[in-house]
């Protein structure tokens, strides 16, 4: 019996780093823990640089990193699949952030004297050291719901897609917020408009 | 809103990068022509520039991965489990070890259960005492008794305690308010009746004399308004009942026989005698206990021999100081009051021994069902064979007796036997036999009118009677017998004789087979 053998051209899957991660979730779901530990060599960058842009510079940067990786740890055996597990993780940076600024907020209504904020270490590439500290400073100044989207995009390079995944909120919000972000820089940046060539 | 508002936005989604085509030429477009925007794009670009150079990427930190692992290890080591499990563990373990204990303790719980019912009991038990002694019972009150079942609780509330049998067997007893009114003194009427003399007199108060003795162990009281009731009062009922009888038919035989009943009159002595000793010798092990919360059974011994020595010494003190004694009577005056809202029904063994307790505005009956017999294991003729049966044993059917096996408190196998010609067809009845046996005629006593009339029985209650010691005596004359298997033969007749046709018929129209077969017998 002869059958008519039809070649066809096999193309070797292409291995996205999504896959990957989904790959090592399931792993790990499926009781390797010691996928966990690529996880986090994968993502804690990413994610210790959200933290830090997000909290716009501080020294408990690592804390709330970490944080972040516990509470993935004791996740992620609900994880979805759903979305990208970089989507989930920020988002969960970002809440981790949020809290956090909220918490010290409160903090800083109850005590009269402020706490012994450690002004952090910044460093700066193109422009002085002055000119870098006066814009972080009035980065700071923003709200957070400013602030977030625009570290998000500007330092981060995020889509707006993928901001509002982060952020939870539409893609409008975000463009509307990071022009707002912007428009608030100048205004406070105002004073040093000759300094700053604005 | 500044009308540039919306452009402006625009200016900033397009130095990201994220305007769709339709957009950027459009914006494009403006930009071409407008000073102002152009203007607004080179701040926003600016403002871009710096946000983007005025940070770095955060310092790299060589321990974040090796502090996380560490962290994760605190988290999920022993300590932290064994933390985290504590409440868990703590229950497991207890549940262990109460299951390894109960192991080896299956009785444990029983142990506790049987303790507290003891000491429940034991609440309700205390300082139970003779009822009659306080009631005092007359030797017209046990006469009375013997012959209406009832005996006075409370004589001045008019409360008595009943004892009856229902149509099935079952026995009963009730508490009655002032519902019996008495006519005249039965005792003395039939003294008369019998023309006794007077050691006659002393002798039959000798009798009752002395089962007033013994009733008095039968219901007991205390001050916590618990009544406990023998069953043995059922005997002592046919007991003294039979006594009765025996003294009244050796005392006056001639009179005798005109006022008993007809079963009464080929009365044999010593039976009755044997009746009253095996109920006196019975041991009065268990008792009903009626309390104002619950009703139930329990093993008791009331020590009659230490009541008697109190009785003594209360007699002797009596004589020294009449009036202490007599407020030592009244203190022990009983009043018998149930909440008729709260009557629990507690049962001892099986289904044959439940207890039902009907309550009403005068009325507290407690029910026992029969105790005597076992009708449950009765085995049946095989069905398939009836036909068969049927035809021999109408066909040689010369004797039917049925053989009474000897006296005893055992279960005991009855037979029930049909002779035939060639064989004998037997039933066996595993039956548990009464303690005696009563000699009356079954069916002819409710129509003798001179005993009822005489002492103004009242048909019901004296047929209860009757109807008790018959369905114990569970004793036949084969004269009645003989009257009944004539009766039985001709129904066998009859029906053989259908059965005889039915096989011609079936044998004439095959086509019926079907439907015959059907038919059930």
């Amino acid at each position: 019996m002869k059958f008519n053998k039809k070649k066809v051209n096999l193309q070797n899957p292409q291995i996205l780093s999504l896959d990957d991660d989904f790959s090592l979730i399931k792993r790990f779901i499926e009781g390797d823990e010691t996928t966990f530990r690529l996880l986090v060599q994968r993502h804690k960058d990413k994610v210790r640089n959200l933290t830090y842009l997000t909290l716009g510079g501080d020294d408990l940067v690592d804390d709330i990193a970490q944080d972040v990786f516990l509470t993935v740890y004791k996740n992620l055996n609900k994880f979805r699949f759903e979305s990208q597990f970089s989507t989930w993780l920020y988002r969960i940076t970002v809440n981790k952030c949020k809290d956090h600024l909220r918490k010290k907020r409160i903090r800083n209504i109850f005590t009269s004297i402020k706490e012994d904020e450690q002004e952090p270490v910044y460093h700066s590439s193109h422009e002085t050291k002055d000119t870098a500290e006066i814009v972080r400073k009035a980065v700071k100044e923003l709200p957070d719901k400013l602030r977030i989207p625009l570290m998000l995009k500007d330092l981060e390079g995020f889509s707006y897609q993928e901001i509002a995944k982060t952020v939870s909120c539409e893609i409008g919000t975000v463009k509307s917020r990071i022009f707002r972000a912007r428009e608030g820089l100048r205004n406070i940046l105002k004073p040093y408009e000759k300094e700053l060539m604005l | 809103m500044n009308k540039f508002y919306k452009e402006y936005e625009m200016l900033s989604a397009y130095i990201d990068g994220e305007l769709t085509k339709e957009e950027v030429k459009y914006i494009e477009d403006k930009l071409a022509v407008s000073k102002d925007l152009q203007q607004k794009l080179t701040e926003l670009r600016r403002v871009k520039e710096l946000s983007q150079s005025s940070f770095q990427k955060v310092i790299e930190s060589p321990y974040f991965e090796t502090k996380l692992i560490a962290s994760l290890n605190s988290e999920s080591s022993s300590e932290y489990k064994i933390k985290k499990w504590i409440p868990v563990l703590g229950i497991s373990l207890t549940t262990i070890v109460l299951m390894l204990f109960l192991r080896s303790n299956p009785k444990f719980f029983d142990t506790i259960i049987e303790e507290q019912k003891t000491k429940l009991a034991g609440l309700y038990t205390e300082n139970l005492k003779p009822l009659f002694i306080t009631a005092g019972l007359t030797n017209e009150d046990i006469f009375d008794f013997a012959l209406y079942r009832k005996l006075p609780l409370d004589k001045e509330r008019g409360q008595y305690l009943m004892i009856g049998s229902n149509e099935d067997g079952s026995n009963y007893f009730e508490i009655k308010t002032a519902s019996i009114v008495k006519k005249g003194n039965d005792f003395e009427k039939f003294i008369a009746a019998l023309d006794l003399n007077e050691k006659q007199k002393l002798q039959i108060d000798s009798i009752l004399e002395s089962y007033a003795n013994d009733m008095q162990g039968q219901i007991l009281v205390n001050e916590n308004n618990t009544v406990a009731i023998s069953p043995k009062l059922w005997n002592y009922n046919k007991a003294i009942f039979a006594d009765v009888m025996a003294f009244a038919k050796d005392a006056n035989g001639v009179q005798f026989v005109k006022i008993a009943p007809a079963g009464f009159r080929d009365i044999n002595r010593p039976q009755l005698v044997e009746i009253a000793e095996v109920v006196k010798a019975a041991s009065d092990s268990d008792y009903i206990f009626m309390t104002p919360d619950t009703i139930f059974i329990e093993t008791f011994r009331f020590d009659k021999e230490k009541f008697d020595d109190e009785m003594r010494r209360m007699q002797v003190e009596m004589k020294k100081n009449l009036k202490e004694a007599e407020n030592q009577l009244r203190q022990q005056n009983f009043i018998l009051n149930i909440d008729k809202n709260i009557v629990k029904l507690r049962t001892k063994g099986g289904k044959e021994n439940k207890l039902e307790v009907f309550i009403d505005t005068n009325i507290c009956r407690v029910q026992i069902p029969d105790m005597h017999f076992d009708w449950s294991e009765i085995s049946l003729p095989n069905f398939d064979d009836l036909e068969t049966q049927i035809a021999a044993a109408t066909k040689n059917l010369q004797s039917f007796t049925i053989k009474i096996p000897k006296e005893g408190h055992s279960r005991q196998k009855f037979e029930f036997r049909v002779d035939v010609r060639d064989s004998a067809q037997k039933f066996n009845f595993d039956i548990d036999i009464p303690n005696f046996k009563t000699p009356i005629l079954p069916d002819t006593f409710m129509n003798d009118s001179t005993f009822s009339e005489l002492y103004n029985l009242k048909a019901d209650s004296i047929s209860n009677l009757f109807r008790q010691l018959m369905d114990d005596s569970m004793i036949f004359y084969q004269k009645d017998f003989q009257i009944e298997m004539r009766e039985f033969q001709k129904e066998m007749k009859k029906l053989r004789e259908e059965l005889l046709r039915l096989q011609k018929d079936l044998k004439k129209e095959p086509t019926k087979v079907k439907e015959v077969e059907s038919l059930e017998i």
